[in-house]
């Protein structure tokens, strides 16, 4: 077990306590921030040799969210730490009653290689916060990023506590082989199940943030032109390799033909008449990635966009309009600068498509008649919903971020995130005295100390409840 | 194979149908459990006899009484937990609506156990259906009487016209069939291994799951402390339901000089509670099986009994023991007691008690008793355990808002009251924006710049 003695060596500096104090979980955060400032420059760099992302968009989702995150925590971990009293019966009224914050010790947290500082970075961040020692492996995929993290952190993180491991998947596999406390992953769905198969064997608990093909239902009743923006910033940011991402449209056959003058519109907006020389436009991560997305481009038939440049790895954005169920580009997430149109008669066929799939990370909604956005938020299942608008939902620290089902399991962001990575420990500290006011509940039983335990803690409904 | 297929299948089928969201109907099956349980109290009260030797009063108290109180919290609190959650704004969706919104998660099976068998099965069972799922119930077929009982009268008292509620029975097979269908969630109160092979079959569907597991409970004696109030405390909490609870005291820690006293005292407290004759006592229950009772007796070998030690396999009867000076290496020391034997263990200090207790597993609770508080923060601080009560055992678990859970192999997740809603629940973020207002969204769009970038 190769990484057995660097598990060992965080789990004894979780058992020494370091990690416990608030000031150096604050000492540790500070220093994140200073690497998010330091390194900004490489970060962007990195990011761009690894999946030509551009510096607008690498700053906003890798350095900026970063520092929002970091910042609520910093604002808040005071508050966050602190013992949560709870309401008590009147039995209990000299007693203290509380949920206790602890950490689990050595968690592990494995990143993808999309948004490769953010993905390991927030998690992380949670985790410090909540007093936790960690190992971080991020993606070989990004491996400029995987370079970068792995040379720069350890100077600015307490080595005794956290450590970055590289490798592709034999190392993750190995590495699973250690027992940890906590295990964050964000990746796809397949993944996510050996992840947990694995966690099962040492009865780990897991956040998993996975992914699948999240909806985006156009109405008809819609301001084509902000419509086509949004869905087209949200489908092309970081060229398509986003979770989040609008996956595929589903509109009437009205809406596609407004849909697609509108959407070039945004499109040379956003990147110029050719996007290939735009600043602002990214590639695939990967030949491999590119392969497998060349390969969606004959679905349907190609509206917009549809050239590829196999030596940048660059697929243009690119709009396929009637799409059907059953074409290639609806079998699996797209994670690319693709974006499927498919036709439905109404509202209820696009309801009754979305459900009859495995639930998604995310699910948009487009109308100015906000009883439709309404409708399709209530009679469908996510992880998160926008309406009107893609993405956006997860730049608010106060909205929990993560899946349903396929799509994930558990929470992070903000305050969810430090949640995520601590032991909610229900905590009663009773007062010796007062032993009478016990002896209810003591042998030998008889129907009188049942009467008198029984009002001591029933719950009395108040009234009756005004929904009857 | 095919049945479980059929009885899951119909329940999500069910549940697809939007039958179980509204709040009228989720409260209309709460009060259907109350009138279940005020009016076969009887039949529950007989069953909980038949498989553990519970007297009424007690099977009441420790059964019903948390299931009824359940229930009433639930029924009360559900509009308000059920209700979508605004959260701050920031500066750029400021003029937009964000919230959470809580959301059944589909088709939930709760695995109970036998220690406890019904209201390990219903306290679950409310959460899952106040949170407005369908649930597939598993009883523990080790209580038979119990499991019987529960499969026919939720049938009888929840909804008839749909599937969204179904009861199993039987044992290993049948639950390892039902653990290869897909469910929402799954929550099982059981053993650690078994708990393992849980999560396996959870990770094929990644299905989340509630594991409230096991584990050894430590218990330590400071030595400046009431002695008589904490071993009756003790006493009441480790021999109650014969030891066969998840969350009793497992073993004492204290110093070697105090080991007698706390013997006496406890020994004490056992006549009060149960006379000279333990076993003609209607308020000591008996070991729930061969199995268990042999396995909890061998446990005596070559210890140092202190007090009881009797047993009488026809009847299943451990009598309320006490070991004292024992090895931390021995086997009552490496595994879960559950059973009416509490090996003493001396440490010469806190610090002993605390290393000693951070070198085992982590444990679903932990006790400490002391009049310094002082020393008892500093337990808590300086150990992890699911939950914990100071000065006191068992009682965290009866506070409402407290969440009821384990940590490391003594389990993951938590429930009752708000934390099962919250445990059954989805909380799905929310952000409604308005289609106008696209200046404000001109910021974010390429081409970028850094002037952009600084705003």
């Amino acid at each position: 077990n190769p990484y057995a003695g660097l598990v060992s060596h965080l789990r004894a500096s979780w058992l020494s306590g370091k990690t416990r104090p608030m000031e150096y979980r604050v000492a540790q955060l500070e220093a994140l921030g200073r690497f998010l400032d330091d390194k900004k420059q490489e970060i962007l760099e990195a990011t761009e040799l690894d999946m030509g992302k551009p510096s607008f968009e690498a700053f906003f989702s890798e350095i900026l969210l970063c520092k929002n995150e970091l910042n609520v925590t910093l604002n808040n971990l005071c508050h966050w730490m602190k013992d949560e009293h709870v309401d008590k019966n009147l039995v209990m009224q000299l007693d203290s009653a509380f949920i206790r914050k602890d950490p689990y010790g050595v968690v592990l947290i494995i990143a993808p290689w999309n948004y490769p500082i953010q993905l390991f970075l927030v998690p992380l961040i949670g985790a410090i916060a909540a007093g936790n020692c960690a190992i971080v492996k991020p993606s070989e995929i990004s491996k400029n990023t995987e370079r970068l993290v792995a040379e720069t952190l350890s100077c600015y993180l307490d080595n005794d506590c956290f450590a970055v491991v590289t490798g592709g998947v034999p190392e993750t596999t190995r590495l699973l082989e250690n027992k940890f406390d906590y295990i964050f992953f964000t990746g796809t769905p397949p993944v996510g199940r050996i992840i947990m198969t694995a966690a099962a064997k040492h009865l780990t608990p897991v956040t998993l943030e996975l992914g699948g093909k999240n909806p985006c239902y156009v109405a008809d009743t819609c301001d084509v032109t902000n419509v086509a923006r949004r869905v087209a910033w949200g489908r092309f940011f970081n060229a398509g390799q986003t979770c989040i991402a609008p996956d595929y449209v589903l509109c009437t056959i009205e809406m596609q033909e407004k849909l697609m003058p509108a959407l070039r519109e945004a499109i040379t907006e956003f990147f110029g008449p050719n996007p290939r020389e735009s600043p602002d436009f990214g590639r695939i991560v990967s030949d491999k990635q590119f392969q497998r997305l060349r390969a969606l481009l004959g679905s349907g038939r190609v509206a917009l966009g549809g050239q590829t440049d196999e030596a940048e790895r660059y697929i243009a954005p690119t709009v396929l309009a009637d799409v059907l169920p059953s074409d290639p580009a609806m079998q699996e997430e797209i994670f690319g600068p693709i974006l499927p149109i498919v036709v439905i008669a109404n509202m209820d066929e696009a309801i009754d498509f979305i459900n009859a799939r495995p639930r998604p990370l995310a699910l948009y909604a487009f109308s100015c008649d906000s009883k439709i956005v309404n409708q399709v938020l209530e009679r469908t299942s996510s992880g998160g919903f926008c309406g009107n608008d893609t993405l956006m939902h997860v730049t608010l620290p106060s909205l929990p971020f993560g899946g349903i089902g396929n799509s994930g399991l558990g929470k992070y962001h903000g305050k969810f995130t430090f949640d995520t990575f601590s032991h909610h420990r229900g905590c009663l500290h009773r007062n010796m005295g007062l032993e009478t006011l016990n002896a209810p509940r003591y042998p030998p039983y008889t129907q009188q100390k049942l009467g008198l335990l029984t009002t001591a803690f029933e719950v009395k409904r108040r009234g009756t409840c005004t929904l009857l | 194979m095919e049945r479980m297929q059929q009885i899951v299948g119909r329940a999500r089928a069910a549940f697809n149908s939007g039958r179980s969201r509204p709040l009228e109907f989720r409260i209309q099956q709460l009060k259907a459990l109350e009138r279940m349980v005020q009016e076969k109290e009887k039949e529950i009260l007989a069953a909980l006899k038949a498989d553990l030797h519970k007297s009424g009063p007690n099977a009441y108290s420790h059964e019903i009484l948390g299931v009824l109180r359940e229930l009433a919290l639930a029924m009360e609190k559900l509009p308000s937990w059920a209700a979508p959650q605004p959260v701050r704004n920031d500066l750029l969706t400021m003029r937009d609506e964000a919230y959470i919104g809580y959301e059944p998660l589909g088709v939930v099976l709760v695995i109970g156990a036998w220690n406890y068998p019904f209201v390990l099965v219903m306290q679950p069972l409310i959460g899952a259906i106040a949170a407005g799922n369908a649930v597939v119930v598993k009883p523990s077929e080790v209580s038979e009487n119990t499991a019987k009982l529960v499969a026919e009268l939720l049938p009888q008292y929840l909804d008839k016209e749909s599937d969204l509620y179904a009861v199993v029975t039987g044992g290993v097979p049948e639950t390892t069939e039902l653990l290869t269908q897909r469910f929402d969630h799954i929550l099982y109160t059981g053993n650690t291994a078994v708990g393992k092979i849980v999560m396996a079959a959870a990770a094929k569907h990644l299905t989340p799951v509630t594991l409230e597991l096991g584990g050894k409970s430590p218990c330590y004696i400071d030595k400046d402390c009431d002695l008589a109030v904490a071993c009756r405390r003790i006493t009441w909490g480790k021999y109650m339901n014969c030891g066969q609870t998840c969350i009793a005291p497992d073993y004492i820690l204290c110093d070697p000089s105090i080991q007698s006293q706390v013997v006496e005292n406890i020994k004490a407290t056992l006549k009060e509670f149960y006379g000279e004759d333990v076993k003609s006592s209607p308020d000591y229950e008996r070991i729930i099986n061969q199995r268990h009772f042999k396995r909890v007796k061998s446990l005596l070998e070559g210890q140092k009994i202190a007090h009881g030690g009797e047993t009488d396999e026809a009847s299943c009867f451990i009598a309320p023991t006490i070991l004292t000076d024992v090895s931390p290496e021995s086997k009552v020391m490496e595994e879960e007691i559950f059973g009416p034997v509490l090996p003493i263990v001396s440490v010469k200090s806190v610090e002993e008690a605390i290393e000693f207790i951070n070198r085992r597993e982590k444990p679903l609770a932990l006790y400490v008793f002391s009049n310094n508080k002082q020393l008892i923060r500093r337990v808590i601080s300086e150990t992890s355990s699911g939950g914990m009560t100071a000065n006191d055992v068992i009682m965290h678990c009866v506070v409402p808002d407290l969440p009821f859970g384990g940590v490391g192999h003594s389990g993951m997740g938590a429930y009752l009251g708000r934390h099962s809603f919250e445990t059954f629940s989805h909380r799905r973020a929310c952000l409604i924006k308005d289609l106008r207002w696209e200046v404000v969204h001109k910021v974010r769009y390429p081409p970028g710049s850094m002037e952009m970038m600084h705003l």
